[in-house]
């Protein structure tokens, strides 16, 4: 069953999701899976616990010292990627991809295109020219895997996790008309709904522990008593008062919205929709679902995993500090190795397995990389608009270098880490550490800079780098806008989801009729 | 002039059309590449078409609208009388800002996020509120009414939770409507709790209600145009002017009927006006239309200039002070741009160098002073804080500080620059240039650059004399300033900022413009003066209405403030067809 470029509709998605204890779930509400591959889950043992990670800086990159000249598995180490050579045989490198969505403007070929890169990256549609309201882009695939994942793996205490280092506004015209939705956002649930950013370390770790972290030897929750039993524990009373004022309330908004016009309709129906998918977290943590229809639960919890998890979660100054946009109390590269600790953590502990996080954000004049000893009050003008000036053109490897260093050490954590079914969490990661364009001086949406770390569960074979040919001319205008040969960004995500166990074939649209991911990417298979 | 829109339409500029015009443009509409005829007056028909006739005013529709989180902060705190501020303590997503308010109905949304932080809020709150600690007891005697017997829970339930649910959901409640929620004992029970667990769910039940967390208007259905009830105004009066609820004085007059008459609801406007509550209005204008929310996270690298905590916080504190006293003392719109009176502390005042700041104490309040120096008698023109906020880091901008003034000041539409421009030149040079100069001389770069230049740069020439923090200086890396300039449009000419002040403020644009702001954030929602050809809503009639009667009176700022509240847009709604 091919995926359609239509995105698929969160509400639909989500009122089939178990809304209610007892609900089968009906072929109509799982859009995206054949019953064939349905009975598979049911009757298979517990599924690697594959996670996926996107890992993302910004501007670009100084393609010379990104891309290997060998290609296969015996290439030479560039010097941005350096950092990641103790991981090298866990990894790939990919280059040629192409983000063709991006490409497509009306006007000048350079209005939006950080937005349109950041904003398409994901989502891999054309998005809508606004800085208003009406911003619209697409489903992004993490958010296709985590919609599966709540019907496979009700049990995961998030479905997902959208993470970044800096703050940054969502709205207004961020860049030459575009919505500032676009540029700060990379996880999309609906075409009209972006997925907000934590940024503060200590809201994240509360969000993670909220309702206590997993131990060694069963289910993370108890179920709620059998009425009648005296002695219910607390978590169990807690889960069923949640159940019981989330039923009031969705209820109530309901009967409210029923007298209500149109508009006024859609907005409580939005809200509902969250009461909804809360109530179904809640209803997942007891484990007293019933149903033939109910999926397996995720692999116990094994007390050495459990044991991982704890390790792992206990932050390195005893706390995490909570971060004010007035205050820095962070530094910079403190802050995001803390993002990291808390993304190691939430896969570690198994509390999520699609994250997304942004290390920094497009068009920024935020951060200032004198710390690098980079001359700098604007990395974004100033340096990644490098226009061939060879300090310049340092100063960008000396920045891109930083995030791969910052990238390094998550790697090394999820290395050294026990996942739930025994094997290092890294292999089980399919991670991809990438930036909106490839030379920020041009701006263009192919040739993009990619790895991606992990073995995704064995699906992907590594230690790799895989190029596909990039059409040689580098002109704009019409070569910018017209449909590119190049392999499509997409076909990697195509890649990712059916590792994931997706029934995928086709991903994102150029045109918006015919889809532009039309299959996986063969060289990556493991 | 006229010949520059077509250099730039062939030279495919999209995005700087060389003019800088008098209304939003619609949305969604794609990069500018037309050329609207220059002038025209500001609440006219630049694009044409004839303003409808008072007798067919269509005063719009807010949707449902969310409490943002100032508005959830301060609610709780009147609500349940205990200033918890949890959206700051839980993390709530930021509120999107459109039209430069966060309190657009439209964008105000609740993702999943937010509302997995508004449950664990509400735990807190309501766990707060039912603590039986003694200095708690006020607080919880507020919600326990009484203490049930074993033979009249269900009536001691059904009286706690339709009282609080009458005032969190700002209206009378039906036993219907809170049946649900009594029946919340019945669970505690079945989990072998008691009474007041059952009650404490009951009030997260409410608490997390869509009647609680969004103020829902009724609809008169499609085509036709209903005065909105009493319970309704009240919370657009106070929401308007406190961020919060109504109080029990405000609920009493709906109840009696009474906001059915405009002389009743400018009443309680001016009363509510008068209630230190209505410091969330001026912390809110100052925040998002002066820029103090900016001010107060900008990163500012003056060389010689200590800008710490202390001055951040008394910069960012003065033009809240400042709107405070113009909305409460009776003063005109226009001393927004020139008064005789300005807000300090010890530390501000020795920012601004004036004489006597050590009378002032060791305060961190701002106090009231007259104006001594007469380079800060131009309110908001000679304050740090706007002046700070658009400057970049380490230099002034006069580029940005014209874009300030056009565009909060005059409500103009400045086009966005086109992609891809080189940076502004910052090294030293032998010959002493003045930030005039060097833009002059980037401008040289591309032709096509200066159209927009010339039309947004004077206005910032004109405050060249304050620096990147809003010192006084007489020259600019060595060179005398030039603060001449002309207003776009009027062509008006000016010389410095008080006359630049003086300027704006003599402006029609300016006042239909404060109006234009006041509204937008009072309504909470984008007011439509570019209506598309059919369109049923054209706002322009209602903002021409309030701008002409405060024109011709005192055009005061507490008058505005009742023209709004009493006007149509404000107590009446268009109806919509019924949803699916």
């Amino acid at each position: 069953m091919k995926m359609t470029t239509r995105a698929l509709s969160r509400r639909a998605l989500l009122r089939g999701a178990g809304v209610a204890l007892g609900l089968p779930l009906l072929d109509a509400m799982v859009p995206i899976l054949p019953t064939s591959r349905r009975a598979r889950a049911q009757s298979a043992p517990a599924a690697k616990p594959l996670r996926l990670l996107v890992w993302t800086f910004p501007d670009g990159v100084r393609m010379n010292a990104w891309t290997p000249t060998a290609t296969g598995a015996n290439y030479t180490t560039p010097p941005i990627l350096k950092p990641l050579d103790p991981f090298k045989s866990k990894m790939n490198v990919i280059s040629g991809l192409a983000n063709t969505p991006a490409s497509v403007v009306s006007g000048d070929v350079f209005a939006g295109s950080h937005a349109r890169a950041t904003g398409a990256m994901l989502t891999q549609v054309p998005l809508v020219f606004t800085s208003g309201t009406n911003f619209k882009a697409g489903v992004s695939f993490d958010q296709i895997i985590a919609n599966d994942l709540k019907v496979r793996v009700p049990s995961l205490r998030l479905p997902s996790l959208e993470l970044g280092a800096v703050y940054a506004g969502a709205t207004g015209n961020c860049e030459d008309g575009f919505s500032c939705a676009y540029l700060t956002n990379l996880a999309w649930s609906s075409p009209t709904t972006f997925l907000p950013k934590e940024t503060n370390p200590k809201a994240v770790f509360d969000r993670l522990i909220t309702g206590g972290l997993p131990t060694g030897g069963g289910t993370t929750n108890p179920p709620p008593p059998p009425s009648g039993d005296p002695t219910p524990s607390a978590a169990a009373k807690a889960l069923a008062y949640r159940k019981s004022v989330l039923d009031l309330v969705a209820a109530d908004t309901r009967s409210l919205a029923a007298k209500l016009g149109k508009a006024d309709k859609a907005k409580l129906g939005d809200y509902l929709d969250s009461v909804n998918e809360l109530e179904r977290r809640v209803t997942a943590m007891s484990t007293s679902t019933p149903g033939p229809t109910t999926p397996s639960p995720t692999t116990p919890m094994t007390p050495a995993v459990a044991s991982s998890c704890a390790a792992i979660s206990t932050p390195k100054d005893g706390t995490y500090l909570g971060r004010d946009r007035t205050k820095n109390v962070y530094g910079y590269s403190e802050l995001i190795a803390t993002m990291n600790d808390l993304i190691a953590m939430a896969f570690t502990c198994d509390l999520t397995r699609v994250v997304t996080f942004m290390a920094e954000i497009p068009l920024n004049t935020q951060t200032n990389f004198s710390f690098l000893g980079v001359n700098s009050s604007n990395y974004h003008n100033d340096i990644s608009h490098h226009g061939g000036d060879p300090a310049k053109l340092d100063a960008i490897q000396n920045v891109n270098t930083f995030y791969a260093t910052q990238f390094a050490y998550l790697l090394d954590k999820l290395a050294k880490a026990t996942d739930v079914d025994g094997s290092p969490v890294l292999d089980n990661c399919a991670i991809i550490f990438t930036s909106e364009f490839g030379d920020g001086d041009n701006h263009f949406h192919y040739d993009l800079p990619v790895v991606v770390a992990g073995r995704a569960g064995g699906a992907f074979a590594t230690g790799r780098h895989i190029a596909y040919a990039s059409t040689p001319d580098r002109g704009t205008g019409a070569i910018e806008t017209a449909r590119r040969a190049d392999k499509p960004l997409a076909n990697l995500y195509i890649s990712i989801m059916q590792a994931f166990g997706l029934d995928v074939t086709t991903f994102g649209t150029v045109d918006g009729t015919t889809p532009y991911g039309t299959g996986p990417l063969a060289e990556l298979r493991g | 002039m006229q010949a520059l829109p077509a250099l730039l339409a062939a030279a495919g500029f999209a995005g700087c059309t060389g003019h800088i015009e008098f209304d939003d443009p619609a949305p969604g509409s794609g990069p500018r590449n037309t050329n609207p005829t220059p002038g025209g007056s500001p609440n006219g028909s630049p694009n044409g078409s004839p303003m409808p006739t008072p007798a067919s005013l269509n005063p719009g529709r807010v949707v449902a609208h969310r409490l943002n989180n100032v508005e959830y902060d301060n609610t709780i705190r009147d609500l349940v009388g205990l200033d918890l501020k949890p959206s700051r303590t839980y993390g709530f997503p930021d509120d999107a800002y459109i039209d430069g308010f966060d309190n657009n109905a439209d964008a105000l949304t609740v993702p999943p996020l937010l509302l997995e932080k508004l449950e664990t809020a509400t735990d807190a709150i309501v766990t707060a509120a039912l603590a039986t600690d003694k200095s708690n007891a006020a607080v919880r005697a507020r919600i326990m009414t009484c203490t049930p017997t074993a033979s009249s829970e269900a009536a001691c339930a059904t009286q706690i939770l339709s009282a609080f649910a009458t005032r969190a959901y700002r209206r009378p409640v039906t036993a219907d409507e809170v049946a649900g929620h009594a029946q919340l004992i019945g669970v505690a029970k079945s989990l072998g709790d008691g009474f007041e667990q059952g009650i404490a769910a009951g009030l997260r039940a409410i608490l997390l209600s869509p009647r609680f967390l969004f103020r829902v208007e009724g609809n008169p259905g499609a085509g036709k145009t209903a005065t909105l009830d009493d319970y309704e105004l009240a919370s657009r009066l106070s929401y308007f002017l406190w961020s919060s609820m109504p109080d029990a004085s405000l609920f009493e007059v709906a109840a009696a009927g009474g906001l059915r008459d405009s002389a009743t609801i400018a009443a309680q406007a001016r009363r509510l006006l008068a209630d230190s509550r209505s410091a969330a209005l001026m912390d809110n204008l100052a925040g998002e239309w002066l820029g103090a929310r900016e001010l107060a996270v900008k990163e500012v690298t003056v060389p010689g200039v200590t800008f710490d905590d202390a001055l951040r916080t008394a910069v960012a504190a003065e033009p809240s002070a400042f709107l405070g006293e113009l909305f409460h003392g009776g003063h005109a719109v226009k001393e927004l741009l020139g008064a005789d009176f300005m807000f300090v502390n010890a530390r501000l005042a020795s920012h601004y160098g004036l004489s006597g700041a050590g009378a002032l104490g060791g305060q961190s309040t701002l106090t009231r002073i007259a104006v001594s120096d007469s380079r800060r008698a131009s309110g908001v023109l000679s304050q740090a804080n706007t002046l700070t906020v658009t400057s970049m880091r380490d230099r002034t901008s006069p580029t940005r500080r014209g874009k300030w003034v056009s565009e909060s000041l005059l409500c103009l539409v400045v086009p966005a620059p086109p992609p891809m421009i080189p940076p502004l030149d910052t090294q030293p040079t032998s010959t002493p240039m003045t930030a005039r100069d060097r833009l002059a001389q980037h401008r040289a770069k591309g032709s096509s650059c200066a159209a927009c230049h010339e039309l947004i740069d004077p206005i910032g020439f004109g405050l060249e004399h304050f620096d990147a923090v809003g010192l006084w200086r007489d020259t600019d890396g060595g060179a005398t300033i030039d603060a001449t300039g002309v207003l776009p449009g009027t062509g008006a000419p000016f010389d410095g900022a008080a006359s630049l002040a003086a300027v704006v403020a003599g402006d029609p644009r300016f006042l239909d413009c404060v109006v234009k702001k006041l509204m937008t954030y009072a309504l909470g929602r984008t007011l439509v003066t570019a209506p598309p050809a059919g369109s049923p809503l054209d706002d322009r009639v209602v903002l021409s209405d309030i701008a002409g009667k405060l024109g011709s009176s005192d055009g005061r700022f507490d008058r505005l403030v009742e023209l709004i509240v009493t006007s149509p847009a404000m107590t009446t709604r268009t109806g919509e067809e019924g949803g699916p």
